[in-house]
C-alpha cells in the first residue's frame, strides 16, 4: 500500500475502516496502518499483519492511499 | 448498551489535584443520547444557579458522544458546558479536531473540571490516567506555540488550549483544538483561565465498541457512495468553504456594493486568492469533506492554521483588508491570543461607527487607528487580549464593559442579542431559523440553527419542505410550517433546527450544512442502532434530542435569562446602514417584515416549543 502525505488531511478513515472491518470495532491501536504525526500532518505506515484488503484505499475520502508498490 | 458509549465520565478537581472516573447513571445516555444533552443533565448536578462564571464552582464539562471516535463521517463533535462571562448564559459549545475522539479512545464519554488550580496548569489524560503539569512556562505563550509544544512533549494527542486572552479572563476569549478549531465564543477560555488551566492533553489507545460492526459498515458505504455522487465534490475538495464562494459574497459585501466591488473583493479573497496561501486541506477524525488549512503566508513563508479560510475572508471584507494574506495573517492572530473573530471585528467596527458619526476623536482611540484595514483590528485584539489601556480593559468585559466606556445610548451602533454580536443579519440573507435563532438560542447568537436548508438562500418551497421532512419533523408539523400567511414559517421551523441541532450535538457528528446534507433522520436512528444496539423509532429519538434542548432552556431560566431577553436588534429595523450591513428586513423569500412579523413568530415559535408563554 502507498500513501501520500501530500494528500493526506489526517482524518483517519484508514484506521478506522481497517479496525472496523478486521476487528469489529473503531480502535486505530488495532489498525494495519500506523499513522506518525507531525503536527497535524500523517505519515502512514502499514504493518505486516496488512492483508491489503485496500478498503483503507477504497474510503479514503482523498486519495492518498492506493494499492502498489 | 453494547456500543458507542463508555459510560464513564472523569472528574477532574484542579483545587485539589485529584481525578477520578466513574460510572454514570444509564439513563443519562438513554435519555438524552450523549454529547450536547448528557452534557445539559450532568450540569444540572454540577452546578447552582447563579454561580459566578468566573469562579472555581462553575464547572466546565466536555462530553463525547456515541458515534464520536467511530468512522461515521463528521463524527468528531464534542460539547462543551459552562457559564459562560460574556453573556452570563449557561453555554453548550461544539468543537472538533481530535480530542473528543481521543477522549472516547481513552475510555471517557464526559469530562468535568471543577475548582481552580493553584499554579498555571496542564492536565494531561491517556487512556484514564491523568497527570497535573505545572504550565507556568506556557503562561503568556500564543495559542499555537502552546500546541506545538505539547505535540513535542505528547506526540500523537490532542491539545485544547487558551491563549493569553483566555489566561486574562477576557469575555470574548475562546478555546482552540489543535490550534485549528475554535471552542466556546463567549469566553470559555476565560473560563478555563479562572481556573488556572492552560490545556487539557489527551491521547486515547484504546477504541469505541460497535454493536453492528457489518451494519454500520454497510451504511458508511452508503455516506461514501452518495459523496462520490456529491455534484460540489471537487470543488469543496480543493477550495472548502470557500468552493461556494458566489453563495457567501453575496453576503460578505459590504451594504451598497456594487458589481465593481464584487469583482474587486473577489479577487482579494475569493477562490483564487485562497489557491495562493493554501498549503494543504486538514480534516477532523472521520471527516470526509475538510474543512480546515494549513497556509503559507507568501511574505513571510510562515506557516499558519485556519479554521477556515471564509473566516479570513469575513474578516477581510467587514474591514476591507489588502489582500487575502493580511486577512490570513489577521485571523491567525486573533486565533493565536485565543480571541473570538468576529466579536472582535464588530468591536472595531463600533469604534469605526463611532468616529463616524463624531462621538469619538483619534485621541480618545489611545492610538487605535481609526480606519477600515487589518492594523484597527490587530491592535484592538493586542490590547483587549493583555487588558492594556481603557479601551482595552472596557472591551475585555465584552459589550457590557464597551457600552460603559462610551455610553449605553451608544448601543445603537451595535446589533446586539442578550449582549453578545449577531453573526447574521437578515437584511442581508433573509430570515432563516439561523438568523432567528439568534434572538431564540438561550446563549445568544451562534450557528447552531445553520444545518436547516434555509443556510442555502433561494430554495424553492417544495424543496425546502422535502429538506425539512429529512429532520424527523412529522406531516402535522410541516403543515403548521408550510402555511398562510408566511408559505414557511421560520418561528415554527426553528423549533426543528435546534432538535436537529441537539441531534447532531448530541450523538456527534458536525452541524455543518455541508456535513449533515448527508444525512437524514432515519439514516441517523440506523447508524445510532448499528453503534449502539439500541432501536428507536425516529419519533422517540427526535423526543430524546428535543429533551436535551428544554433541558438547555431550562438550565438557562433558572439563570434568569428566559423569554423576556428574545429582544431583536433595533439595527434590524433600521434604514441605516451599520458595521457594513443594512437594507430592509426580509424575511426567507425575500417579503418584507415588521417589527409586529418578528413578535408574532416569536409567538410561533414558543407555540411550536410547546411554550405558551416562553
Amino acid at each position: 500500500m502507498i500513501h501520500s502525505a501530500e494528500k493526506c488531511t489526517g482524518c483517519r478513515t484508514c484506521q478506522l475502516i481497517c479496525s472496523l472491518s478486521h476487528d469489529g470495532e473503531s480502535n486505530p491501536s488495532l489498525a494495519r496502518v500506523i499513522l506518525h504525526a507531525r503536527g497535524l500532518r500523517l505519515q502512514a505506515e502499514f504493518t505486516p499483519d496488512c492483508d491489503e484488503c485496500a478498503r483503507c484505499a477504497r474510503y479514503c475520502p482523498y486519495g492518498a492511499i492506493k494499492k502498489g508498490k | 448498551m453494547e456500543g458507542g458509549y463508555t459510560g464513564r465520565l472523569m472528574v477532574v478537581d484542579l483545587t485539589r489535584g485529584e481525578a477520578s472516573i466513574e460510572g454514570y447513571p444509564e439513563d443519562f445516555a438513554q435519555d438524552f443520547l450523549g454529547g450536547f444533552g448528557t452534557n445539559n443533565r450532568l450540569f444540572s448536578e454540577y452546578s447552582h444557579p447563579g454561580t459566578d462564571p468566573l469562579s472555581p464552582e462553575n464547572p466546565v464539562i466536555l462530553g463525547a458522544g456515541p458515534l464520536v471516535g467511530t468512522m461515521v463521517p463528521g463524527a468528531s463533535r464534542f460539547m462543551a458546558n459552562a457559564r459562560l462571562p460574556l453573556t452570563g448564559a449557561v453555554a453548550s459549545a461544539g468543537g472538533s479536531m481530535g480530542l473528543g475522539a481521543h477522549m472516547k479512545w481513552s475510555g471517557i464519554d464526559h469530562l468535568v473540571l471543577t475548582g481552580r488550580a493553584k499554579e498555571p496548569t496542564l492536565i494531561y489524560i491517556e487512556d484514564g490516567r491523568v497527570e497535573f503539569v505545572p504550565a507556568g512556562l506556557l503562561r503568556g505563550k500564543g495559542i499555537l506555540e502552546t500546541t506545538r509544544t505539547l505535540w513535542g512533549s505528547y506526540p500523537g494527542s490532542s491539545v485544547l488550549a487558551i491563549g493569553p486572552a483566555g489566561e486574562n479572563e477576557v469575555h470574548s476569549s475562546l478555546a482552540m483544538i489543535d490550534a485549528c478549531a475554535t471552542l466556546g465564543r463567549g469566553g470559555l477560555a476565560a473560563v478555563l483561565g479562572s481556573k488556572n488551566l492552560k490545556a487539557v492533553v489527551v491521547k486515547g489507545g484504546g477504541g469505541v465498541k460497535i454493536a453492528n460492526p457489518e451494519r454500520l459498515q454497510e451504511l458508511i458505504k452508503g455516506l461514501h457512495e452518495r459523496l462520490e455522487n456529491f455534484d460540489m465534490r471537487e470543488a469543496a475538495a480543493a477550495l472548502g468553504m470557500i468552493g461556494a464562494w458566489p453563495m457567501y459574497a453575496s453576503q460578505l459585501l459590504p451594504y451598497g456594493s456594487t458589481e465593481e466591488d464584487l469583482r474587486e473583493l473577489t479577487e482579494r479573497f475569493g477562490p483564487q486568492a485562497y489557491l495562493k496561501l493554501k498549503k494543504c486541506r486538514i480534516s477532523c477524525p472521520s471527516c470526509f469533506l475538510a474543512d480546515k488549512d494549513e497556509l503559507v503566508l507568501p511574505s513571510t513563508g510562515e506557516s499558519v492554521y485556519s479554521t477556515s479560510f471564509l473566516n479570513a475572508a469575513i474578516i477581510g471584507c467587514a474591514l476591507m483588508m489588502r489582500d487575502a494574506e493580511e486577512a490570513a495573517s489577521t485571523l491567525a492572530l486573533l486565533d493565536d491570543l485565543g480571541l473570538d473573530f468576529m466579536t472582535l471585528s464588530w468591536q472595531a467596527a463600533f469604534l469605526l461607527e463611532l468616529h463616524e458619526h463624531g462621538i469619538i476623536g483619534v485621541k480618545d482611540a489611545e492610538g487605535i487607528p481609526l480606519a477600515r484595514g487589518a492594523g484597527i483590528l490587530r491592535e484592538l485584539a493586542l490590547r483587549v487580549a493583555e487588558r492594556r489601556g481603557e479601551i482595552g480593559e472596557a472591551f475585555a468585559r465584552g459589550w457590557r464593559g464597551a457600552l460603559e466606556l462610551f455610553g449605553e445610548e451608544n448601543r445603537r451602533y451595535t446589533i446586539l442579542v442578550r449582549n453578545q454580536d449577531c453573526l447574521y443579519d437578515p437584511r442581508v440573507s433573509g430570515l432563516g431559523t439561523m438568523e432567528f435563532e439568534q434572538i431564540v438560542s438561550p446563549r445568544g447568537p451562534t450557528s447552531a440553527s445553520a444545518g436547516s436548508a434555509t443556510y442555502v438562500p433561494g430554495l424553492p418551497e417544495d424543496r425546502l419542505r422535502r429538506l425539512t421532512a429529512r429532520m424527523g419533523v412529522g406531516e402535522e408539523a410541516l403543515g403548521r410550517i408550510f402555511s398562510p400567511p408566511w408559505g414557511m414559517n421560520t418561528g415554527r421551523l426553528t423549533r426543528y433546527s435546534e432538535d436537529w441541532f441537539s441531534l447532531f450535538s448530541s450523538l456527534g457528528i458536525c452541524n455543518r450544512y455541508q456535513i449533515n446534507r448527508f444525512y437524514n433522520a432515519e439514516l441517523i436512528r440506523d447508524l445510532y442502532a448499528a453503534v449502539t444496539g439500541v432501536e428507536l423509532e425516529v419519533g422517540e429519538m427526535m423526543d430524546k434530542a428535543a429533551a436535551g434542548w428544554e433541558l438547555y432552556r431550562e438550565l438557562n431560566d433558572r439563570e434568569g435569562l428566559g423569554r423576556e431577553e428574545d429582544l431583536p436588534p433595533q439595527a434590524w429595523f433600521s434604514d441605516q446602514p451599520l458595521w457594513g450591513r443594512g437594507g430592509r428586513l426580509r424575511d426567507y423569500s425575500g417579503n418584507e417584515l415588521s417589527r409586529e412579523d418578528i413578535l408574532t413568530l416569536l409567538d410561533d415559535y414558543y407555540d411550536e416549543r410547546g411554550r405558551k408563554h416562553g
